[in-house]
């Protein structure tokens, strides 16, 4: 090796070395600064594929946490019952405490009611169609919005949303809308198709979706549109979650002064 | 050993620097990565040239003080006016190291034969 570097001309080696030493000097600030960066702010990596992977595990902890949330209301609720069963002056309270439960929509709650399903149509768009009416071969958080308000006009008194891999009750806070693609209710991520339960008067929840001029004759207009987008079903016994999603007012408080009353 | 030196010198560097509770703010970590790529092309743009025994000093540390300046300056341009002029200088700089790389190599295996033909 030594052969390479004739020592008389060997004296540029030493500049190099003291460059050497700043250049690891910077090496190391880089290094820790990335580091740093990393670590303040939980994101693993910069490179995308590390964040798809990131995202996938953070969808595994949410779904975890939404698991514990059901969780904990269930025994909230049994502790619940404890109480009311074990004191008569609890017990009322905790009647007017369950009726106001029921009605927030914090216990899961059966009955008879329908179900309608809401699906996209699946057929191929002509190439000749009107852009402004391309939308109608899908479902929209429209669709959803209105079908929900249908219902609790006419009675309804629990509803949820289900699709394949959520059932999202619906409550006096919850919002329907679409991000980019993707159904939000009670800002969780759904896709078609839906499901909408609703446990209320059966025949007259079918009768107002089915009337003339009501919900699914005006549904799409279309003709020729797979008439499948949207069925309701009378179904004699419904199943509907609780609201599992946090409950945490950060804004309202009750009045002390009681109101207008 | 006299080529160990440089190497050595940077490690020693790299571990003084780790170890001390450094906190660069983090605006300022892509200007930083880009200062060290600078710094790695004019070492061994260095090494090169002193191998074809054309090192000069001071083209070295002007080269490598003002190369480093100009590419955080321009990236930090780039950046106020939102086009990625960081990934030039990213790309011109690393295409150099690159090439003088490639160029010492050679300039190594010629010299090695060279060795064999003498013995």
């Amino acid at each position: 090796m030594n052969m390479l570097f004739d020592y008389k001309r060997n004296s540029w080696i030493w500049l190099i070395t003291l460059f050497c030493l700043l250049l690891g000097m910077l090496l190391a600030a880089a290094l820790k600064t990335q580091e740093n960066i990393r670590t303040n702010t939980n994101i693993p990596t910069s490179h995308f594929s590390g964040l798809a992977q990131a995202l996938l595990d953070e969808k595994e902890t949410t779904k975890a946490l939404r698991a514990r949330v059901t969780n904990l209301l269930e025994q909230n609720r049994k502790y619940e019952t404890a109480i009311s069963t074990g004191d008569s002056n609890f017990g009322v309270l905790s009647k007017e405490l369950s009726k106001a439960k029921f009605l927030a929509g914090l216990t899961s709650v059966e009955g008879e009611g329908v179900e309608v399903t809401l699906k996209d149509s699946g057929q191929k768009v002509p190439n000749d169609m009107d852009p402004q009416l391309m939308g109608q071969y899908i479902i929209h958080d429209q669709d959803l919005r209105n079908v929900v308000n249908e219902l609790l006009a006419n009675g309804a008194e629990a509803i949820s949303i289900k699709d394949q891999s959520n059932n999202q009750r619906v409550v006096g806070i919850t919002s329907i809308r679409c991000v980019s693609g993707v159904i939000l209710v009670n800002r969780v991520a759904m896709g078609p198709p839906f499901t909408i339960c609703a446990i209320g008067p059966k025949d007259l929840l079918e009768g107002a979706l089915k009337m003339d001029n009501g919900l699914i004759q005006i549904f799409r207009v279309i003709p020729n549109l797979n008439k499948k987008m949207i069925q309701v079903r009378k179904v004699d016994n419904i199943a509907i979650p609780a609201y599992s999603e946090s409950v945490s007012l950060r804004y309202a408080r009750e009045a002390r002064t009681g109101g207008n009353r | 050993m006299v080529v160990l030196v440089p190497l050595i010198a940077m490690i020693v560097g790299f571990i003084a620097v780790y170890h001390t509770k450094l906190a660069v703010p983090m605006g300022f970590a892509s200007y930083l990565s880009l200062a060290t790529l600078s710094g790695l092309d004019a070492v061994i743009g260095g090494i090169r040239a002193g191998l074809e025994n054309k090192f000069k000093a001071d083209i070295f540390l002007s080269g490598f003080l003002v190369n480093t300046l100009l590419a955080v300056a321009l990236a930090y341009l780039g950046d106020l006016i939102d086009v990625q002029l960081y990934l030039a200088a990213v790309v011109a700089i690393g295409g150099r190291v690159f090439l003088n790389l490639s160029l010492i190599r050679r300039y190594w295996l010629t010299q090695a034969s060279l060795a064999k033909k003498d013995a």
